[in-house]
């Protein structure tokens, strides 16, 4: 991983149209400021990570009980 | 007659970014769909469509620039949005995605698991719990 020290309002240029900004720190948290372009997705690592544990928990779930006549039971209960 | 739908999603899913090929079968009846991945028939999602119990969750949606792209969206463009639900043993603890809906252009079947920024929406929310709600405020009026 590339390391760079920054203070604040300093600023990294990645490529040509992305450009982060140290904006504010204190304490532990360090505010960020981004500006990209509207097409690249910009997300918390977390977030995307727990959508991924999500949805590997979902497709788990429905191995055994589609079969065990849980998804059928759900389907009568969303037409009545 | 059941629907089946080869899908494309350019980027994967969440947990499984290996796999961009997908069936869509969307039920008649219900407002359920499965998602079968192709290369590994074992690996699949139930979806539901989110304004059968949620709704305002359409109003609320936006797809921002980037999920536009993904999918060639233009303002005409027909799409349809899906979440998927986590089954439990008890029906009623079943789940609902809304952070992260599936948006799919049915024009030229493509598919892209879009992540909301906003908190408004959790992944995990009980399906069934709305309805009860309401039902309990109609027994209230009663």
């Amino acid at each position: 991983m590339l390391v760079l020290s920054r203070k604040v309002n300093e600023k990294i240029k990645i490529d040509e149209h992305i450009e982060i900004t140290v904006v504010s720190i204190a304490g532990d948290v360090v505010k960020i400021g981004i500006e990209a372009p509207k097409d690249v997705r910009i997300l918390r690592s977390e977030v995307y990570e727990e959508i991924s544990r999500q949805n590997r928990e979902a497709a788990e779930n429905i191995k055994g009980k589609a079969s065990s006549g849980t998804l059928d039971e759900l389907r009568k209960k969303m037409i009545e | 007659m059941e629907r089946q739908l080869k899908m494309n999603f350019p980027l994967g899913i969440p947990g499984f970014e290996a796999y961009k090929d997908w069936i869509f079968i969307p039920e008649d009846e219900a407002p359920l769909a499965q998602l079968i991945c192709m290369e590994n028939e074992y690996i699949g999602f139930v979806l539901a469509r989110p304004e059968t119990y949620f709704p305002k969750y359409l109003e609320d949606l936006e797809l921002d620039v980037e999920s536009r792209k993904v999918l060639e969206i233009k303002d005409d463009t027909k799409i349809e949005v899906w979440a998927i639900l986590c089954l439990a043993d008890d029906i009623k603890q079943t789940t609902i995605n809304l952070k992260a809906p599936i948006i799919i252009n049915l024009e030229n079947q493509k598919g892209y698991q879009i992540i909301l920024n906003e908190e408004k929406y959790s992944s995990r929310e009980l399906l069934f719990v709305q309805q009860d709600q309401t039902s309990a405020e109609e027994r209230g009026k009663e």
